[in-house]
């Protein structure tokens, strides 16, 4: 793997790391309301990036599906994941329900 | 008091739900990376590194689109901030040394978070240090191995089975749709949306480079949606 994407991963590291690791650093006081002043924001940041990226992979997605055939295993994957997530809320097991519905559907 | 081994061990069970969640997620990460050229090896240093579901999803996704490198460091940096408020809810309500607590911070999940707020506002105690090293390594270390065993089955099947291996490369928006699925709730689903919309408009114009910093701006509607 490329050098630069090795900085990369150890500067997302190291940032994640600080922002984790800062609070227990500083003097104990009362930051209330400064952080429900941020809350809202930085809360929602993460889910707001998730679903960019989700919409920008899925457009993507769907057009190499179409250039190259039928859009029938994204449609009997996407479902897999949906329903999985409906009855367990588990990422990690909606996502191997997505592949294995791709898989037979393809 | 207890012996450091009964307190670890304690922290180490209450971990059993995370890792029930993050086995399977891991795994599927594992296998996504595999996808975009990742050998095993690199994908388990890649989660002991970062242990950030989120940000080493959007980095997978990210580099594969071709994004700036500087430009991906920085909105995961920016997605990391949700942390502090971890960090600050927790600090006083957990015990443990300064050396335990920047431990147990590497491992600051929104996971771990939960269970370890839970447990501090259901004792009258705090969680002693000890036992927040056991939930943090528990919670590492089945994010880590189900990372390792998902990229070593990725690669396998890859190799054997041409028709799986296409299926595989679904891993990615599968793990996109069960991350949104789980991060929408009431309160974030005006923003989540408006991102959503935004970035699906820079796809449609042509310019998808801009699509997620575009998308993130959906930030800002966020107070207004969670106070009604």
């Amino acid at each position: 793997m490329a050098e630069g994407l090795w900085i990369a991963i150890a500067l997302i590291g190291a940032a994640t790391y600080a922002t984790r690791a800062a609070p227990f650093l500083l003097k104990s006081r009362d930051t209330g309301d400064r952080t429900a002043r941020g809350r809202d924001r930085l809360s929602a940041v993460g889910p707001c990036l998730l679903a960019a990226m989700a919409v920008t992979v899925f457009l993507s997605e769907i057009a190499e599906t179409r250039a190259t055939g039928s859009l029938l295993p994204l449609l009997v994957g996407s479902a897999s994941v949906a329903v999985v997530m409906r009855a367990f809320r588990n990422p990690g097991l909606a996502t191997l329900a997505g592949i294995v519905g791709w898989w037979l559907a393809g | 008091m207890s012996s450091f081994p009964r307190t670890f061990a304690a922290g180490c069970r209450a971990a059993f739900p995370i890792v029930l969640a993050y086995v399977p997620a891991a795994f599927a990460f594992g296998a996504a990376a595999s996808g975009t050229g990742f050998a095993p090896m690199e994908t388990t240093a890649l989660s002991a590194i970062m242990f950030s579901g989120a940000n080493q999803v959007f980095f997978l996704s990210a580099i594969a689109s071709d994004i700036p490198l500087a430009f991906i460091v920085g909105l995961c940096a920016l997605a990391s901030l949700r942390h502090l408020l971890y960090g600050l809810a927790l600090r006083d309500r957990v015990g443990g040394s300064t050396q335990e607590r920047l431990v147990f911070a590497h491992c600051l999940t929104d996971e771990v978070f939960a269970v370890a707020a839970t447990v501090s506002e259901k004792s009258d105690d705090r969680p002693a240090g000890r036992w927040l090293l056991g939930l943090a390594v528990t919670a590492l270390l089945s994010w880590v191995a189900g990372s390792a065993a998902g990229a070593a089955a990725g690669e396998t099947i890859r190799a054997l089975d041409p028709e799986l291996a296409n299926a595989l490369d679904f891993a990615l928006p599968a793990l996109f749709l069960g991350l949104v699925w789980a991060s929408a709730s009431r309160a974030m689903m005006v923003p989540m949306l408006l991102a959503g919309a935004i970035a699906a408009a820079f796809v449609i114009l042509g310019t998808p480079e801009l699509a997620i910093p575009a998308g993130v701006l959906a930030v800002f509607s966020a107070r207004r949606t969670n106070r009604g």
